[in-house]
């Protein structure tokens, strides 16, 4: 097995291509074992008759090594795939059938103008604050609308994989945002999610989901003596078939990193995964991630991470309020209580909590929340835990229908 | 006979010349390819054009040997000195009396005879007071609001930021009540009566360079090639894409002081592109300047924050309509955490609409010059710029449909 995987890291690249139905459906298929971008585009511009430009300022870039594998990818895919390997931006421009490699800075091309008619969603935030809002004790503080206060959260949840916001505007109740369509896609997605009845799953999590399921199911067992780590990583990953991509933050630092590990006997590939990324130093530890349904290994906590759950809390903030009432005391007396829910922060109540019991597990979910949505942010395994001490609080999971 | 034929001949080919000559001024067509050329050779050649002769000025301040870069033919000899002189940042003064071509160190109102002119802005003012009864933004100071300029000043201070150019369009504009008084060169005055206008129009409009810009566009548009560079000069480059071009183009000079057209080298390809206008496009972008319509012509340039004759007006009062209401509407009980009071004059009247397009202009690759009169809001640049500005409106609701008996 190690002279396997030995050989694997010596091997270049395998580059296969599925049926074509069309220029534009044309499946990719991505095998890099340490080959440099550049080469590993060319193969793809060649494969689909276009050719390869690499800015000027990006060469260092192209002629980083790329860890990756993924099968069945669309080209757009693959390229997200690619500009994440490598930490530089790598886009398909139809006009001059070129795949450009330039600095991830550089302006996106193909930006679109979209206006998000927010009301609905203002409107129950309103609701939220007239029934919950903490009354305000000090006057002066900056008011912002309901409106703007959504856009802070779409700035905080959908940071870009090169680490820049929306940049939104606030006019109205509408939120205008010029993006490429990827970018529009995630902003519809999380207000639909908070649109919705019962909240839900972003799509990067549900897809997160799936591949560590595969990647628990599956079984690996290997040796390794003095390997590279990114080697070690891209073996479990391809002998669990889950597409994966090392960022460059990752390769940059870990990806001469040596490792000894041994597993003998037959293990979950995601348990294996899990020690192997134990390995690295615990100041700039590895996590995993996903973008475009290809699995990450970054040093990025979550600052672009898109997997997350919407939960709505109403029934829960509706509960509360009545616990809140139901401990109230007669007036002036010693130990006596006569706060509401609102005086103690409506839906933060709730938060305050999670943020308590979520720390004692070492879970590094991040939480926000817009009215009574709650948005948390993790790996499905970290989600989960904070579902179930939503639970715990009284908060009752939506029945599937 | 025969003599009496000849001092005839003789007589019609004087007569001949005689207007030739002094139809100099009116009549006479120049080409200007002067594509990265030097300024005295290209000054030489206009005037030799014209059957006059160029006068060097003993002002050591003038560099003959700078680059210009102007592409033109069929000219009228102003507008290609108006084109020289923006591409070289010295005023060509073409004096057909004495048959001199000049460089002139005054500034273009004491060359060409100014003109005086008075515009009534009594409906533009009355739309203004109107707007700022309505929506205008609240001043939180005390009595801040009577010391600001009148509503006539404060059109004069849009006009002039809108079209000065801080080259050749400057002004003296005086505001007497609700007029607005000018001393300018003809072409100046026209243009601040062409921007009175669209600003008194409900429905707005475009600028006539914006107009011209499009037409210039769309004839690059039309225009394709084959051919394929590696790397080129810029200059090869822009030589491939306006060579065919009937269109007139000049390079301002914010551009040639910025970039070095022989040295710097791109990686644009005309023939890659479905057209010489996407490659134009590409170009910009690669080389970080803009492209708009000025002088009735293309103009290359990187001029940020400056005015140009390149405009759109939009009239908003129906956008700030549907504003007001989403901002009632979004108000909470008084006194709570996360709770709103606000209202669209507190939020800023029309500047929500102006903050709005200079920010998503601006996440497009787009420095605009966005200004606002009332419910007129004023957006500085060419075809893209405008366009985009045109987008970014309609997703905020804006509906530029004029309504069953409105005027235009």
């Amino acid at each position: 097995m190690k002279r396997t995987l030995l050989s694997l890291a010596a091997l270049t690249v395998l580059f296969t291509f599925a049926n074509a139905d069309s220029h534009e459906g044309t499946a990719v298929s991505v095998r890099s074992y340490g080959e440099t971008g550049t080469t590993v585009l060319e193969r793809v511009a060649s494969e689909h008759e276009l050719t390869v430009r690499v800015d000027d300022e990006a060469g260092f870039y192209g002629n980083s090594a790329l860890w990756m594998v993924g099968d069945h990818l669309s080209l757009d895919q693959a390229l997200m795939a690619i500009s994440k390997g490598l930490g530089a931006r790598v886009t398909h421009n139809k006009e001059t059938a070129q795949i450009e490699l330039v600095l991830s800075d550089e302006p996106a091309k193909g930006l679109k103008t979209k206006g998000y008619d927010v009301s609905v969603l203002a409107g129950q935030f309103i609701e939220y604050v007239n029934d919950y809002g903490q009354p305000q004790y000090e006057e002066g503080g900056e008011e912002y609308s309901a409106s703007e206060y959504l856009s802070f959260l779409i700035d905080e949840l959908l940071v870009s994989d090169e680490g820049t916001w929306p940049e939104g505007s606030v006019v109205g109740d509408r939120l205008l945002y010029t993006l490429e369509a990827r970018r529009h896609d995630h902003i519809r997605e999380l207000l639909a999610l908070l649109m919705s009845e019962h909240g839900g799953e972003s799509g990067e999590l549900a897809k997160m989901r799936e591949l560590t399921e595969t990647l628990d199911a599956a079984r690996y067992s290997g040796e390794h003596s003095a390997t590279p780590i990114s080697s070690v990583l891209a073996g479990i990953f391809v002998a669990a078939k889950v597409p994966f991509v090392l960022n460059a933050d990752f390769v940059e630092v870990y990806g001469d990193w040596h490792v000894d590990y041994e597993q003998a006997t037959e293990t979950s590939a995601l348990t294996a995964l899990h020690e192997v990324l134990g390995m690295v130093e615990d100041d700039e530890p590895a996590v995993l991630g996903v973008s475009e349904g290809v699995l990450t290994v970054s040093l990025d906590p979550y600052t672009t991470l898109r997997t997350y759950r919407v939960v709505d809390v109403e029934e829960l903030l509706q509960k509360l309020d009545v616990a809140y009432q139901r401990q109230r005391t007669s007036p002036g007396k010693q130990d006596g209580f006569a706060r509401s829910l609102k005086d103690d922060g409506g839906v933060d109540v709730i938060i305050d909590a999670l943020y308590t019991q979520l720390s004692a597990e070492e879970n590094n979910s991040e939480i926000s929340s817009y009215g009574s949505r709650v948005v948390i942010r993790g790996g499905p395994d970290e989600i989960d835990a904070a579902l179930g001490i939503l639970e715990e609080m009284g908060w009752e999971k939506p029945q599937a229908k | 006979m025969r003599e009496f034929t000849l001092a005839f001949m003789g007589l019609s080919l004087l007569l001949l010349s005689v207007p030739t000559r002094t139809h100099a001024k009116s009549d006479a067509l120049v080409d200007c390819v002067y594509p990265g050329e030097q300024l005295g050779n290209a000054l030489s050649d206009l005037a030799a054009q014209l059957g006059y002769q160029f006068e060097a000025n003993p002002d050591d301040d003038v560099q003959l040997d700078q680059t210009i870069w102007v592409l033109a033919r069929n000219a009228k000899p102003e507008q290609a000195a108006a084109w020289i002189s923006a591409s070289s940042g010295w005023h060509v003064n073409i004096d057909h009396a004495g048959r001199r071509v000049k460089i002139v160190e005054a500034e273009p109102e004491t060359v060409n005879a100014p003109e005086v002119r008075a515009f009534d802005v009594s409906k533009q003012v009355n739309d203004f007071v109107e707007y700022q009864d309505r929506f205008g933004e609240r001043v939180e100071q005390e009595g801040a609001e009577t010391g600001g300029p009148t509503s006539a000043e404060q059109l004069q201070l849009v006009a002039e930021e809108v079209l000065d150019n801080g080259f050749d369009m400057s002004f003296s504009g005086s505001a007497v009540g609700r007029r607005l008084i000018f001393t300018a060169p003809r072409r100046h005055i026209s243009q601040v009566d062409e921007f009175l206008a669209l600003i008194a129009s409900t429905q707005g409009g475009e600028s006539r360079d914006l107009a011209l810009d499009r037409d210039h566009r769309a004839h690059l548009a039309s225009i394709k090639s084959d051919t394929m560079n590696d790397t080129a000069p810029v200059s090869t480059v822009l030589w491939q894409l306006f060579k065919d071009c009937q269109s007139p183009v000049f390079l301002d000079r914010s551009i040639l002081d910025w970039l070095s057209i022989e040295d710097d080298l791109s990686e644009i390809s005309p023939g890659v592109y479905a057209n010489h206008r996407e490659a134009l496009f590409a170009l910009a972008r690669e080389q970080e300047f803009a492209v708009d319509g000025a002088l009735g012509a293309i103009r290359l340039q990187m001029l940020d924050w400056e005015g140009s004759g390149s405009y759109r007006v939009f009239e908003v009062t129906k956008l700030l309509e549907q504003i007001e209401e989403d901002y009632k509407e979004m108000k909470t009980d008084d006194d709570l955490v996360e709770g709103y009071t606000g209202d669209i004059q507190r939020e800023g009247g029309v500047n929500i609409i102006v903050r709005a397009l200079e920010q998503q202009l601006e996440n497009a690759g787009h420095s605009a010059m966005v200004l606002s009169y009332g419910s007129r809001v004023v957006v500085v640049g060419g075809v893209e710029l405008v366009d985009t500005a045109v987008e970014v409106l309609k997703a905020l609701g804006w509906d530029n449909a004029p309504e069953p008996g409105e005027d235009k």
